[in-house]
C-alpha cells in the first residue's frame, strides 16, 4: 500500500498515533512531501477541537479592557453562555458525521484500476473504475455496473452498463471500446482536463465585467459612497476640532479609534478631552460619529465587499469546487498534483479578475479602498 | 465507498467544520466587543456629567 493510501487509512481510522509516526519517519528521511501528508491529516483530525476550544475563549486583550472599564467577567460568561453551547455542538455533530462516514463499508482499493496500467476484458468488472474520454473529446469517471453482457446478434459483441460517477449519465458501452478509450495515459488525461477548465474559466470570465460593471452602478454602491464620503468629512473636522485642545499628540489614537475595535488607545481620546478641558459637545460629537458611521450598514467599507462579493461569488464557487472535483478524481493518485493543477487555475482566475477589474473599475476617488485611513 | 473517497468525505466535514467555528467566533467577539461598548458609553456618560459639574462650578 503506498505511503498517501496509509495515511488515508489512519486519517479514516483517527489514528493520530500512527500518523504521527509516519511524519517522524517521513522527516528523518527528508521525505517533505509525506510529512506535510501526514501532519495535515493530523491537523484535520485535532483541528476541531482545538479551533473549538480557542474560539470559545475570551482574549486577554478583551479581558483586560472589560476590566478596565469595570466590567466583570461574570457578565462576560452570561452574555456569551448560548453561542458557547452552539461551537460545543459543532465539534460533537462534527465527530458523529465523520463516525458515519467511517461506517459506511469500504471498497477495497485494489477495486480501482491503477493509472498507466493498460486496461483488459478481465478488468472490467462490477465497481470497477474507468477513465472514459467521450466523442467530444470529455473524460468522464464511470463505474461498470453490470457482469460483461452479450449482444443479441449472430456475431455478439460485449458490453457493461456504466455510470458516471459525477452526473447522471449511464449508459451501456463495448467492452472493446471501453478498453480502448479507457487507456489513457497521464498526459492525456491532463491535457484533456486543461482544455476542459479553459473553457470553463473562459465562461465565466467573460460574466465578470458585466458582473462588476452592475455592482459600480448599483444604487446600493452609490449610497455606499455617499455615506463614506459623509464619514470622511466628518471624521476630518473632529480631528482638527480636537487638535485645537490637544494639540495632536502622537496621532496613532486616531488610527485605532477610526479603523479598529475598542482598544486602549480607542478609547483615550475621551481621557485626552477631559485632561485639555475640552467642552461636553466635542466629546458628544465624537460619540455620535461612532454611533452613526460604526454601525455595520453604514461601514461602507465592509458593506462593499459584501457586494461585490454576492456579484462574483456563485460562479467562482462553482468554478473552485468543479476544478476541486475534477482534478482529484482525474488526477486522484497524486494529490500533489492534482493540488499544484487547482492552484493553477485558481491563480488563473485571480488573474483574469483583476484584469475585469481594471477593465470595468469607475473613477479612483469614488472607488471605496477596503484600507481606507482615516485621511483619505 | 473506497478509503479515498472516504478521507475526502472526511475532509470535507472538517473543512466545514473550521469554517462554521470561524463564524461562531467572530458573533462571539461581536458579542463582547458590544458589552465592551456599553461599558465604555458608561465610562463617557460618568466623564461627562463630571464635565458638566465642572462648568457649573
Amino acid at each position: 500500500m503506498g505511503m498517501e493510501a496509509k495515511i488515508a487509512e489512519h486519517e479514516a481510522a483517527g489514528n493520530v498515533a500512527a500518523l504521527e509516526a509516519i511524519q517522524q519517519e517521513a522527516e528523518s528521511a527528508f521525505e517533505g512531501e509525506t510529512a506535510g501528508l501526514a501532519e495535515q491529516a493530523i491537523a484535520r483530525i485535532k483541528g476541531v477541537e482545538t479551533k473549538a476550544a480557542a474560539v470559545a475563549t475570551t482574549s486577554p486583550d478583551q479581558a483586560t479592557q472589560v476590566e478596565a472599564l469595570g466590567g466583570s467577567a461574570v457578565t462576560v460568561e452570561d452574555k456569551t453562555v448560548a453561542i458557547d453551547a452552539e461551537i460545543a455542538a459543532v465539534s460533537t455533530e462534527t465527530a458523529q458525521k465523520i463516525q458515519e462516514v467511517k461506517n459506511e463499508a469500504t471498497v477495497p482499493a485494489q477495486e480501482i484500476i491503477p493509472e498507466h496500467k493498460t486496461v483488459e476484458a478481465k478488468d472490467v468488472k462490477i465497481g470497477s473504475l474507468f477513465d472514459y474520454q467521450s466523442s467530444n473529446g470529455q473524460i468522464i469517471e464511470v463505474k461498470v455496473d453490470s457482469e460483461v453482457q452479450k449482444t443479441n446478434e449472430p456475431n455478439p459483441r460485449e458490453y457493461v452498463r456504466v455510470k458516471a460517477t459525477q452526473g447522471t449519465l449511464e449508459t451501456d458501452l463495448l467492452l472493446k471500446d471501453l478498453i480502448e478509450k479507457g487507456n489513457l495515459d497521464a498526459n492525456e488525461k491532463v491535457t484533456a482536463l486543461d482544455s476542459e477548465m479553459n473553457t470553463l474559466l473562459d465562461g465565466i470570465v467573460a460574466n465578470l465585467p458585466a458582473q462588476l460593471t452592475e455592482v459600480y452602478n448599483s444604487e446600493e454602491y452609490k449610497k455606499l459612497v455617499e455615506t463614506n464620503e459623509k464619514r470622511k468629512v466628518e471624521e476630518k473636522a473632529l480631528w482638527e476640532e480636537y487638535d485645537k485642545y490637544t494639540k495632536g499628540g502622537d496621532g496613532s489614537h486616531r488610527r485605532n479609534f477610526a479603523l479598529g475595535p475598542a482598544g486602549d488607545q480607542d478609547y483615550q481620546y475621551i481621557d485626552d478631552l477631559k485632561f485639555y478641558n475640552a467642552p461636553a459637545e466635542l466629546l458628544k460629537r465624537f460619540e455620535d460619529y461612532k454611533n452613526t458611521f460604526k454601525k455595520p450598514e453604514n461601514d461602507a467599507n465592509d458593506a462593499f465587499d459584501l457586494l461585490y462579493a454576492k456579484k462574483i461569488s456563485s460562479d467562482r464557487h462553482d468554478f473552485t469546487n468543479t476544478v476541486i472535483r475534477k482534478s482529484e478524481a482525474l488526477l486522484g493518485n497524486s494529490r500533489e498534483e492534482a493540488r499544484k493543477f487547482q492552484r493553477k487555475f485558481f491563480d488563473a482566475y485571480d488573474v483574469k479578475l483583476q484584469e475585469a477589474e481594471k477593465s470595468t473599475i469607475p473613477d479612483k476617488k469614488t472607488y471605496i479602498n477596503t484600507m481606507g485611513t482615516i485621511f483619505n | 465507498m473506497t478509503q479515498d473517497e472516504q478521507a475526502k468525505k472526511i475532509e470535507e466535514i472538517y473543512n466545514e467544520a473550521i469554517k462554521k467555528l470561524e463564524e461562531l467566533g467572530k458573533e462571539r467577539q461581536q458579542i463582547i466587543g458590544g458589552y465592551i461598548k456599553e461599558l465604555e458609553k458608561q465610562k463617557i456618560d460618568a466623564i461627562r456629567a463630571s464635565l458638566l459639574q465642572t462648568d457649573n462650578q
